[in-house]
This record gives structure tokens, sequence and C-alpha cells, in this order.
């Protein structure tokens, strides 16, 4: 296995770091972790809900990671076969299709030292400035390919430095990330403070891209430079979290061309105590989009990532309207209530009552034109763009969430978690069209579990949702069971109030779970919609046919 | 290690040196073109017997192949080199391109119209004031000081014709792009395009070309000369306020529809500066 493993490393252009694989297995053997994961569907066409089949009539994505430590050196790779891309992941013209190893690294730390070469993730602060990170979900692989240092100056000041391309399906963008950050932990910088109550840690990041200008009209920057700058202070039970962004002029496909500065506002504060907690989250965000192609666009080549703040669903029928993030101009605001009634009480029982509250809302920014004759919208390309007033709000009303969750425990064999949603969706900002409208949705949801002595559980779950926009109402029923290493599920999620055609979304399948390894499979149909992780979101198109997943650890 | 701590901080600070491209106004290159979406309408009076005439038509051609889409002319047929010679189809100059919107703005034989006496060719470019009327040896410069200028309306016009009754159709929806308090117009116009007939060109021996390829001339209007005003000054237009409006007319009898466009354009009526236009085939 080291030899197949050092010829891996060869493979992937990493020789110089194979040898030294090799003069360590000799001494210590290291250790080999890694994982694997392949989806794959069969796709079966389906007119009545808009499904296609697909030439190959079936599609795998596959990926497996294998990573090599031996004391302070670590190297790995990940090898990657799209045969073909899975439909609704990014895939313009085949771009993602094929195979090979896009991702391969060393790293080695000595001392206050760490140096990465090769691709590698990095994320500096929230993400406002920098931000690269792998979602398989999404396919979403932004890694950069470059240099990194870490170098800790002095005990509770780090800092890191990076050049870096950017990974674009098989290739690199054409920009050029040059990036650094810092943090200072006072309490550890100063050891008077070390036990204080009051903890403070501030940081700042810069980050520049160079991309050669080609523009046939503009005087486009070669190099666009983002900074931030951010606290976090937390008091005994109370915490902030807090950073601010600000971009220099970066004309874009995204901003059509505007040279306005860009600006964002992230602001997290929270509060917690045993059976209490509080979350109280804004941001404001202006003109924030930052890719290493300034011509880029959907989920491609993003350097920044704007953290959504509206609550993700893991149900099905409220994750049909998730909330996009706008980088080109938003407002948003959360406020979150979980508390646990104890137990013993009235409403408490036997084993207590989790309780959560949830309101989330997301408007536009106000712009203002900048003279009597350029327009605001669309963006006046070539322009200053427009002007706006920092943490000004818009009239335009993107996206609210209002939902409350009750999650009990009856007796030690039933469990129960009750939610109500409340969803305003601005379907044309969020999904980019027009004349659709908003969706106005109520949703209840009933979750029963029931666990039986064989450490079987049988689970169910009954989700309605009542809108008279876009498809129209939607009830949902699924039935769960499971015993240790199997579980099995079917489910129905019936369109009865579409006015067109009230379909059926079925689907039955299994799974097995043994030490590392998960193997699922099941038939079914899937709605056409959007998945949305962190307010990055792909399209997901309608589909009928078989899917099997297996994943691995080692 | 004291010189490791120095290599790694001058790396990070390197990082961090690399700064970027503060880029003032002009934010365009110099010498380029760049079209925002905003068509620029041109009256070019004309009459068939005027020599010089097609000076000005080429003139329009040398715009049209410049800017394409973006400019929006009408030939509008006037005065006295405009007049007919007969009904006779087998005589020169029988035709008759003159209409009544034509007579009323350029004046039919002798007696002048709004603009006054005029000397064809002449014309207006994107503003109906009488103050500016203009030689053709001037549109082009006049079309280049509106033509990267934004549009503050957006034009959309549906175009309907049934056969059965020779009745042309057109609704119009005017969107607003720019936030303003003008009172504006909207006026409708059809025009058509290709009438092979006479022209006087003195450049030509012998100047009366029978086969001359007339083109842009206006046939009718649907609302008139001036249009109808649409929104007054006493209120703000934001963007994205819509005003929509439907016209009809009967077709001519001698124009072919096939090459029949609807023109609509906006102006603003203190000023007479036209803000937009719009051209699309009748079918």
């Amino acid at each position: 296995m080291k030899k197949i493993f050092t010829l891996f490393l060869n493979l992937a252009g990493l020789g110089i770091f194979s040898l030294l694989a090799q003069e360590n297995t000799e001494n210590n053997s290291g250790q080999i972790t890694g994982n694997f994961q392949t989806d794959a569907q069969y796709y079966i066409e389906d007119q009545s809900i808009g499904a296609t089949a697909v030439k190959e009539y079936m599609l795998v994505n596959s990926w497996a990671n294998f990573i090599y430590s031996n004391q302070n050196f670590s190297a790995g790779f990940r090898y990657e076969g799209y045969m073909n891309t899975l439909l609704g992941y990014p895939n313009s013209g085949g771009i993602n299709d094929g195979i090979g190893i896009p991702f391969r690294w060393a790293m080695f730390s000595k001392d206050d030292l760490e140096i990465t070469v090769g691709n590698f993730y990095e994320q500096f602060g929230n993400g406002l400035v920098l931000r690269s990170y792998e979602e398989k979900m999404l396919g979403i692989d932004n890694a950069l390919d470059g240099f990194r240092i870490k170098y800790q100056l002095h005990k509770g000041i780090n800092l890191t430095g990076l050049i870096a391309k950017q990974r674009y399906y098989w290739n690199h963008g054409p920009g050029i990330i040059r990036g650094f950050d810092g943090t200072i932990q006072i309490n550890e910088v100063f050891q008077s403070l070390e036990e204080s109550s009051l903890r403070l840690n501030i940081g700042g990041s810069f980050v520049s891209k160079f991309q050669h200008e080609d523009h046939p009209l503009y005087n486009l920057p070669d190099n666009v430079a983002a900074m931030s700058g951010r606290i976090m202070i937390r008091y005994k039970n109370f915490d902030i979290n807090s950073e601010y962004a600000y971009k220099f002029n970066d004309p874009s496909l995204d901003n059509s061309y505007i040279f306005k500065p860009g600006q964002a506002l992230l602001i997290n504060t929270s509060y917690a105590k045993k059976g209490l907690g509080i979350v109280l989250s804004t941001k404001w965000v202006d003109n924030m989009a930052f890719r290493s192609d300034r011509n880029a666009s959907l989920t491609d080549l993003n350097i920044n990532q704007l953290p959504e703040i509206t609550k993700n669903h893991i149900y099905v029928l409220p994750a049909f309207y998730p909330y996009a993030t706008q980088p080109n101009g938003e407002w948003g605001a959360k406020a979150e209530i979980m508390y646990k009634i104890p137990k013993n009480t009235l409403l408490g029982g036997k084993y207590g009552t989790n309780v959560s509250l949830n309101y989330s809302r997301a408007h536009d920014i106000k712009k203002t034109q900048i003279n009597d004759s350029t327009p605001v919208f669309p963006p006046a390309s070539g322009t200053y763009g427009y002007n706006t007033k920092f943490f000004s709000i818009g009239d335009k009303l993107y996206f609210q969430d209002i939902n409350f969750e009750i999650s009990k425990k009856w007796s030690k064999k039933i469990l129960s978690n009750f939610s109500y949603v409340y969803l305003i969706y601005n379907y044309d900002v969020l999904r980019g069209i027009t004349g659709h409208g908003n969706v106005y949705a109520h949703i209840g949801i009933v979750d029963m579990t029931y666990k039986f002595e064989n450490s079987s559980a049988l689970k169910t779950e009954i989700q309605h949702m009542f809108t008279k926009q876009d498809e129209g109402s939607w009830v949902l029923g699924m039935i769960e069971y499971s015993l240790p290493g199997w579980f099995f599920t079917v489910f129905d999620n019936w369109n009865y109030g579409n006015p067109e055609s009230k379909k059926h979304y079925y689907s039955i399948g299994f799974g097995h779970i043994s030490g590392g390894t998960r193997i699922q499979l099941s038939y079914g149909k899937q709605r056409a919609g959007v998945m949305c992780i962190g307010g990055v979101c792909r399209n997901v198109p309608a589909s009928n046919g078989v899917f099997v997943s297996i994943s691995s650890t080692f | 290690m004291k010189y490791i701590k120095f290599a790694v901080i001058s790396f990070l600070l390197g990082m961090f040196a690399t700064s970027c491209d503060i880029i003032e106004e002009p934010y365009t290159k110099e010498g380029v073109f760049v079209w925002h979406g905003r068509k620029i309408l041109i009256y070019d009076f004309t009459g068939h017997k005027c020599g010089n005439c097609p000076r000005a038509h080429e003139t329009i051609n040398s715009l049209i192949n410049i800017y394409d889409e973006a400019v929006i002319p009408i030939a509008i047929h006037c005065t006295a080199f405009a007049r007919v010679t007969g009904s006779d189809s087998t005589q020169p100059y029988y035709y008759d391109f003159r209409t009544d919107i034509g007579d009323y703005l350029g004046g039919r034989m002798t007696e002048p119209g709004y603009y006054g006496e005029l000397t064809l060719p002449i014309g207006l470019v994107n503003n109906l004031a009488k103050e500016k009327l203009l030689s053709h040896t001037a549109w082009p410069t006049e079309v280049a000081k509106f033509i990267s200028s934004f549009p503050e309306y957006l034009i959309e016009i549906q175009p309907e014709y049934s056969n059965e009754n020779d009745i042309v159709k057109a609704d119009i929806k005017v969107k607003t792009s720019v936030t303003n308090s003008r009172k504006i117009a909207l006026t409708v116009f059809i025009i058509e395009e290709h009438i092979i007939n006479w022209q006087t060109d003195y450049n030509k021996t012998p100047k009366d070309i029978p086969n001359y390829e007339h083109n842009h001339v206006l046939r009718a209007g649907f609302n008139g000369a001036w249009g109808e005003v649409i929104k007054n000054n006493t209120n703000v237009t934001v963007l994205g306020d819509e005003y929509t409006k439907s016209y009809s007319i009967t077709k001519g009898n001698d124009w072919k529809i096939q090459n029949c466009f609807i023109v609509a354009f906006v102006y603003d009526v203190d000023t007479y500066e036209v803000l937009q236009a719009e051209m699309i085939k009748v079918q």
C-alpha cells in the first residue's frame, strides 16, 4: 500500500515529497487515511414531471481522498471522476466531465511554521474577502493551488500568507490570488489577561487578485484588492463576532462592469446559558462579488463567500424555497431564541421540552442614481454605477422566514418534533427571472419517532405546505424504519395544489451502514428546484430513476 | 532562526504589499464607442425631386453602418420637392410619398409647415425643437453626442396585423429606467422600407433615377405628429414605472406590409429631446 501511495505521489507531480515519504516509511511507517464516495444515478425519462433520460443511461460522480501523515509531514491527493457529471451540477458544455487528480498537496510544519504547497482550502475570518472551500453537494470546489505559509509570530499572534491560482474544473482560473491574514488573541498575548472573563480577538485580512486587463471598452484594473477587519468579544455568556470588509473597484460580469467599490458588514451576537440560547445577526452587503475571473458567473471562481444568516431548513418542504445570497446588494437580519422548558413542569413534562423561534428577513439596499441620466437598474456599465448609504435598507423584500419548532420526548420510546414555517420568497430576485412574483407559503410539520425494544425505530413525517403561488400546495408523507446497520425509507411528495397537474414524487430506498462504510439505494422521482447551502445555490432538475450512493472512510 | 522569521514575515508582508489599481474617470477607453441601448431618432425631411437629398440618405446609411439598430431614421417627404407630376404611373414622379403628418411638419408645396420654410435636405437628430434643425453633414456629430448616453426609458412594441380588415395594431409599453420628473409624450409612426421609385440625384447622369430605393419612408402616424402625453411633470416616475398604450390604423392600399415597421418614441414635451425610440417589423 505504501508503494502504491508513493507511486500516486509521483504521478501527482510531487516526486520530492514521495521521496520524503519513502524515507520516512523506513524509520517510521506514518499513517494513511482517506475516504471514498460514489454517487450514481440511472435516469428514466418521465414527461409528466419534465425528467429527461441521458444518453449514457447512468451518470456517476466519484472521488477519493488519500492522506499520508508522518510526524510533521503530510501529503495527499484526491482522485475524481465524473463519468459523466450528474445532472444539475455545474457542467456547462461538459466542462466538469472527466477523470483525474485535480487536488494534490503536501504540508510540513516545524516549530511555529507551517508550509503548504499544492492545493489547499483557506478561509480568512468569516469569508467576506476569502473563502476557498469544497461542497460536493453543490458541485463547488474553488480550491487554491499554490503556496501557503502559516506562522505563529508570538503566542496568540498568527499570520497567514498565500499566493495561488484557483481551481476551475480541471484547469485553473486566469487570476492570481495573493492574501494575508493576521489574528491576535489578546488573552493569549498578555499573560495577565489569560484568566480574564473578557475574551478579545482581533484580526485583519488583505486579498488581492491579479488578472490581465483585456476589455475592449473599459479601463479595468489589473489588480483588485479587498480587505477586512474583524473583532470577537466574549464576556461570560455573551458573544459578539463582527467583520467589516471593503473591496476596491472591481468591474465584473457580476456588477455589470461598474466601478463602485464594495462593502460588507456582518454582526453575529449570541447569549447562551443552560437551557437558553439567543442569537441576533445582521449583515449588509453592497457589490461584494469577488472572483478570480472578472468574467466568471454562477458558482465559478468565487474568492469570497458572503455567509447567509437565514435558517437552513432540513425538512423537505421548507427547503423548497431557500434563500440565495445577493452579492450585489442585500440587508438581512435574524433573531433566534432556543429555550428548554425544564423537566418536571407542566409544559416540560418528564424530559423537558425544547422550543425555538426563528425569524429572518432580507431586503434590497437603497441605491440612487449618480446623476440625472444614468440608470441604477440595469446597472450602467462603464460608470461608477450608483450611490448608496452605508447600511441603507431598501423597500423590496427578498425573503422572510418565521418558524417555530417544538421538540419533545414523551417517553423513552416516543420522540416528536412539531414545526410551523411561514415563508415569503421573492421568486424573481432569488431565481433571477421576471414575472413570477412572491411566493407566500405556510408549512406545518409533524415528525414522530417510536423506538422499539430491539434498538430499531420507526420514524414518520407528515409535512404540508399551503401556497397559492408557484406550483401550489404540497403534502409529504414519509416512513423510515431503522435498525442497527440498516434503514428503509418510503415517501411520497404530492403536489395536489398544482392547477396544471397534480403530480406525485415518490421514493423508496434502503441503506446499510457498517463501520465507516455507507451504502444507499433508492428509486424515485425528484422535483425541479434549487438547492442552497450557505446561501450558495444550484439548480436541481426534475429526475426519475435509481440512485446509488456508496461512501467509505479508512 | 531569526533569519527564518525574517524571511517568513517578509513573504507574508509581500502578499500584503501586492495592492490594487484604483481607476479614475473616464472609465471608458479613449476612442471607443459604448452603446448602452439608447436609440437615436432622425427626422430626414426629404423629397423625391430633391437632387441633394440622396446625400442625406448616404449620411443615414453611413450612420446605420456604424451604429446599426441604434439609429432609427424616418424619411419625411415634404415641401415642393415632394410634389407629384400626375397619377399616370408610366410618368416619372407620379408616386405620392406625402402624408398628412409630413405636410404638417415639413410643409406642402410652397406652404410652410410647423418647421417653417425648409431647405432640403435638412433634419432633426433626437430633438424635435425647431431650432435644432441641422444639415445632414452635422448629423454624425449630433448622433455621437447621444449614442453613449443611457436610455431613460425602454420601449416595447407588440405589433399585430390582420389580413382580413387590413388593421395594423400596436401595443406599446414604456418602461422607466431612470428616475425623473419629465413630462413625456409617446409618438407612434409606421414607416416602409424598400420602395422603388423615382428620385432626383444631382450626382448622377442622368439625374432622374427611375429605380431608386426609398427607405424609412413615413407612411402614417398612429397618434398624430406629436403623439400623446403619457406622463406629466407633476409626478416623479421611478425605475420600473410603466405606461401602456394601444393604437391601430388601417393599412394604406399601396403599402407592402412585409416591408413596414412600427416606430415608437418618447420625448420630453418641454425640451423636445427624444429620450428613447424603438422600431419593430409589423409582421
